[in-house]
């Protein structure tokens, strides 16, 4: 094993959490990816009990959702979204209290693989119910305003962070060591290959329509993120084309780069954390919190965190890389 | 509304249950002799009193400018905590010293109770608390946000080394056998208030079969706090007047312990960081 990779030690438990050796007891960086997920359950289980979604707004939200979906999808997000509204108080603290136990299952050590099931389960179900499954289906989304939809994101860390590693060779990176190599390279590359594509949908590559999404959002944002808005906005009117395909351009690269070389997928992961950040503040405005009535941090937080975990932190077996 | 007031009386109810947990830890721990940490335990008391108050105005105590100094007081007082720590340790070390999550709780506390007396000074003075901060806009509430975050970051954090099986915070004191007094650090006038007191929680037996802290465990670095220098039986001292314990005594030892564990002062910091940080987003 080289020094660095991403492995199981000696003293530490083939699922993650440790041994009985003091050592072992130190979180490995996939301990601190699970940690970054639970920090973001809680702060999801905290902004769902704000007072808007004890409102009617919360379940006209919900049922907003369901504009231009098939109907085999919108139709139970209508039914849904009508049981929230008559019994606000109970679903949306039935929903605030399981996002909280979420997170802290997957803090505490011995709930981590039953929180981590329940929360795949969870997320798949927000992101139909809740999300009408991110606008994927009729052409509605965009990178910018959080493709493919920010819950779907837990589900897909929950797989990649699942605490086990499976026989054989050294995974050359966090996400790689519960579903293998090339399982996580192909998750990589529909990911961000998806985004890519999502940038340049019609929606995205007309004029105004980056321009317009993010002027958008400076309504109840603080003077400095209300200023980042009008900034990214003046760069982007009547830009919209170009910045379409520079965003996609840009996707792209992330998406194949993590088949390349050492230095081309830390190239390729350092990029994704950038452009995740860069949308989170500049496209999605910390998720809107700022501006209240947010339910969750938006996608950018969270495809920062699928990122790190694609951090190469060891040398790639020759025979695992597709170019070198 | 910033919440229903249920939720907000529900969170109140937790806090104020942390403070009298805090409480319970301070009696346990003057009862047993063991003195770790009171201006934690001191500091939580105050805050759970403060966070209830400002959730359900109905338990209000103190106007938000006296509890603002208070707070300001105790950060004060864990900022220099950590900056002595942090003189000798590097930063990792540092950032896993047990103090610095309570820095960032008073700090919050400092934030919210300025952030809450200046809305209501600006909306009028019939508004109290939470519950009546509809419509008031907070300065600075990124910083709210940036609360939130680290309170809520530390929550998952502290989570994870309570269940730590190296450390087993909770388990390990839990199973534990009862806390003794430190007599060589104890004055002679607390002495026998303080035995009378272990007579009364059933741990003078222990002092007169062992004469020192029979478990190290009791002493270790736990999730909550740093080691605890352990009983230094001094042999030529007096071990203080031999006090047959009670008929309660058996039953009140586990309840010592629990009080103490490191395992429970991590669940109170825990339960206050979650509801801090609820408190800082509805804030905003």
């Amino acid at each position: 094993m080289s020094d660095g990779t991403v492995t199981a030690s000696p003293g530490r438990l083939r699922d993650g959490t440790a041994s009985s050796t003091g050592e072992a007891a130190k979180p490995d960086a996939r301990r601190w990816l699970q940690l970054g997920l639970a920090a973001t359950w809680l702060l999801d289980g905290v902004l769902q009990y704000q007072s808007f979604m004890y409102t009617k707004g919360f379940a006209q939200m919900l049922a907003g959702t369901a504009d231009g979906n098939p109907a085999a999808i919108a139709h139970p997000i209508t039914w849904a979204a009508g049981i929230a509204a008559h019994h606000l108080a109970v679903t949306n603290t039935a929903f605030a209290t399981i996002q909280v136990l979420l997170g802290i299952g997957i803090a505490w050590r011995p709930a981590l693989k039953p929180a981590l099931a329940a929360s795949i389960v969870w997320s798949v179900a927000v992101w139909w119910f809740g999300e009408g499954l991110g606008g994927v289906l009729f052409g509605g989304a965009s990178p910018v305003s959080g493709a493919p939809g920010a819950v779907i994101l837990y589900a897909l860390l929950a797989v990649l962070l699942w605490p086990v590693d499976p026989d054989g060779p050294p995974a050359p990176f966090v996400a790689a060591r519960p579903v293998g190599t090339a399982v996580a390279r192909a998750l990589w590359l529909v990911l961000w290959g998806s985004l890519a594509y999502f940038a340049v949908t019609a929606v995205n590559r007309t004029a105004s329509g980056l321009h317009d999404m993010v002027a958008g959002m400076a309504s109840g944002e603080p003077g400095w993120l209300a200023a980042v808005n009008r900034g990214t906005a003046d760069v982007l009117a009547h830009r919209g084309l170009a910045a379409s395909i520079v965003l996609a351009v840009l996707l792209g690269a992330i998406a194949v780069g993590i088949f390349g070389p050492r230095w081309m997928v830390r190239g390729a992961v350092l990029l994704a954390v950038l452009v995740s950040a860069v949308i989170w503040v500049c496209g999605q405005d910390l998720g809107g919190i700022l501006a209240g009535g947010a339910t969750d941090p938006n996608s950018g937080l969270l495809l920062g965190l699928v990122a790190l975990a694609y951090w190469p932190a060891g040398v790639i077996p020759a025979s695992e890389r597709i170019t070198s | 509304m910033m919440g229903p007031s249920w939720l907000l009386g529900a969170f109140a109810a937790v806090m104020l249950a942390v403070a009298a947990v805090s409480a319970g830890r301070l009696v346990a721990a003057r009862v047993s002799g063991q003195l770790a940490d009171p201006d934690i335990d001191g500091t939580y008391i105050l805050m759970g009193i403060a966070m209830a108050g400002m959730l359900t105005p109905s338990l209000s105590t103190l106007p938000s400018a006296v509890w603002a100094a208070v707070f300001a007081a105790t950060t004060v007082w864990f900022g220099w905590r950590v900056a002595r720590s942090a003189r000798s340790q590097d930063f990792r070390t540092m950032a896993n010293d047990h103090h610095v999550p309570h820095l960032i709780h008073s700090a919050a506390m400092v934030y919210m109770f300025v952030a809450v007396g200046a809305a209501t000074a600006t909306a009028g003075p019939a508004m109290g608390g939470m519950g009546g901060m509809s419509g008031m806009v907070i300065r600075v509430p990124t910083l709210a946000l940036v609360f939130a975050l680290l309170l809520l970051g530390y929550a998952a954090w502290d989570l994870d080394r309570l269940s730590n099986p190296a450390t087993a915070g909770w388990r390990a004191v839990a199973s534990a056998p009862a806390p003794l007094p430190r007599h060589a650090s104890t004055p002679a006038s607390q002495r026998v208030t303080v035995d009378v007191a272990m007579a009364a929680a059933g741990t003078t037996a222990l002092i007169s079969d062992h004469g020192q802290a029979p478990d190290e465990s009791l002493h270790a670095p736990g999730p909550a706090g740093p080691a605890v220098p352990a009983a230094s039986a001094d042999p030529a001292e007096p071990s203080g007047p031999a006090v047959v314990p009670g008929p309660g005594a058996a039953a009140a030892q586990p309840v010592v312990r629990a009080l103490l564990a490191p395992g429970l002062a991590s669940c109170c910091r825990v339960a206050m960081g979650i509801t801090m940080a609820y408190m800082l987003i509805i804030l905003i």
